[in-house]
């Protein structure tokens, strides 16, 4: 059983102090999933703690065990889509940029953001989440609300998009 | 793409997370990070959800919690329903009551009983209508409980309806209080029944309001059969003996037929996910 599990045991079983070593375990994952998916670091900020807010709110809802992840990435994905909602008469801060390319160590690096920035939305999102939040399959079916199979093959697209890309690069 | 490539995507796309890590090595917005990790800690800390774990309550005190609710709700239209019998009662005899015969009496009641079924329909319909999933999330109560909750404030509210009467009955016209008891159970049981085989034949109608208009029809229709026997044959008022096995007779269908409505309750409440945590 994975420390996850027994987190979620405990908390079904009416133990609610085990949300803080849960919401520690994900808080850096999903502030990383927020800021990539928010205009500014301060918005994500909030998303984050929306996120977590909602998802305890909604726990008892919650049904499909083993998923969790998932659930937790889809809160955090419809939250973001509200931030963006919210935001979109303010204008965006001049160094979101540099916060999303700034950092990156290689020239190769930066070229990946580029290519992954400039895949359609669709894929765009689960190419994010299989390399960058690492989520199986089934996690990333539930958290984009698709079937596992279309999200398979719409990571080979992706991937292949990139490729293809490369090639031209080259 | 080559495991190397791959890699890279992977970093890539990691590098928020060293932009985390990173501004906790410096100063400022290193305090800055640890304070928004602490605060969003501090708000799951106040959820009330986190606060005060759900404590799983009885039965009883689930049922006297209802009493705000639903409970004032039933008692209210009840008694309503009843004040407006004793309303227009009075009106109609100008104040007169001592008027009021034993031969009026069994009518009055009957009439009574099967006006307190026809409100309480729409108030024990009310959890088909909204699913009560709130309160089932809130207490933990499953479908059938609430009803029965229901049902329990509802007979209260019936017998103390019941006693109101029979006391007038008895006080002005000096009828028994069995005999009373008689006249306003037989059609209390009556109505009870066809309204809980109604409401369990019509499980699969989606509109609720269809139901209760079905119950109300019937229990219109048994006042009407009443009023008819009070006017064409009110001698049947008078056999006691044939109320007596007719109130016998009545009375197990009436149970059996709650007991299996509150049972199919339960596998609607499954069927829509109100079971008991």
């Amino acid at each position: 059983m994975t420390r996850e599990n027994e987190l979620l045991h405990q908390i079904k079983k009416g133990d609610t102090s085990c949300w803080e070593e849960l919401v520690s375990l994900y808080y850096e994952d999903i502030l990383r999933y927020c800021i990539y998916h928010s205009p500014d670091l301060e918005t994500a900020e909030d998303a984050v703690q929306e996120t977590f807010l909602k998802v305890i709110r909604h726990f008892p809802k919650y049904q499909d065990r083993g998923k969790f992840r998932g659930f937790l990435y889809k809160v955090a994905a419809n939250t973001c889509t509200d931030q963006w909602r919210r935001k979109r008469e303010v204008q965006l801060p001049e160094d979101m940029e540099f916060m999303e390319m700034g950092y990156a160590s290689s020239e190769a690096q930066v070229n990946f953001q580029y290519m992954v920035r400039n895949l359609p939305e669709e894929l765009r999102e689960i190419v994010y989440l299989k390399f960058a939040q690492e989520l199986t399959f089934r996690e990333i079916a539930m958290a984009v609300g698709l079937p596992v199979r279309t999200v398979q093959s719409r990571l080979r697209r992706a991937l292949k998009l990139i490729r293809c890309e490369m090639e031209g690069e080259v | 793409m080559d495991r190397k490539q791959y890699e890279e995507l992977r970093n890539a796309l990691k590098i928020d997370v060293k932009v985390c890590r990173e501004m906790e090595d410096t100063g400022v917005v290193a305090r800055r990070m640890r304070a928004q990790r602490e605060r969003v800690l501090q708000s799951v800390r106040d959820l009330p959800a986190v606060q005060m774990p759900k404590r799983r309550i009885g039965f009883f005190e689930f049922m006297f919690r209802q009493i705000p609710f639903m409970g004032r709700d039933l008692w209210m239209s009840q008694g309503s329903a009843a004040l407006v019998v004793f309303g227009v009662l009075y009106l109609s005899l100008c104040g007169d009551l001592a008027y009021l015969s034993i031969r009026h009496i069994p009518l009055m009641l009957g009439i009574l009983a099967i006006m307190l079924v026809m409100t309480s329909i729409p108030l024990l319909l009310r959890p088909y209508r909204y699913q009560m999933h709130e309160i089932e999330l809130a207490s933990r109560q499953s479908l059938w409980k609430l009803l029965t909750a229901e049902l329990i404030l509802l007979m209260t509210e019936d017998l103390v309806v019941f006693g109101f009467s029979a006391g007038i009955a008895t006080g002005i016209a000096g009828l028994s209080a069995v005999k009373a008891a008689m006249y306003f159970l037989l059609p209390l049981f009556l109505a009870g029944t066809g309204c809980a085989q109604l409401i369990r034949r019509t499980g699969g109608w989606e509109e609720v309001s269809q139901r209760i208009g079905l119950c109300e029809g019937y229990c219109g229709l048994l006042a009407m059969v009443l009023l008819i026997l009070y006017r064409t044959k009110p001698v049947v008022y008078g056999e006691t003996g044939v109320w007596v096995i007719c109130t016998v007779i009545v009375f197990p269908l009436f149970v059996l037929s709650v007991g299996t409505w509150l049972k199919d309750s339960t596998e609607v409440g499954e069927r829509t996910g109100m079971v008991d945590a």
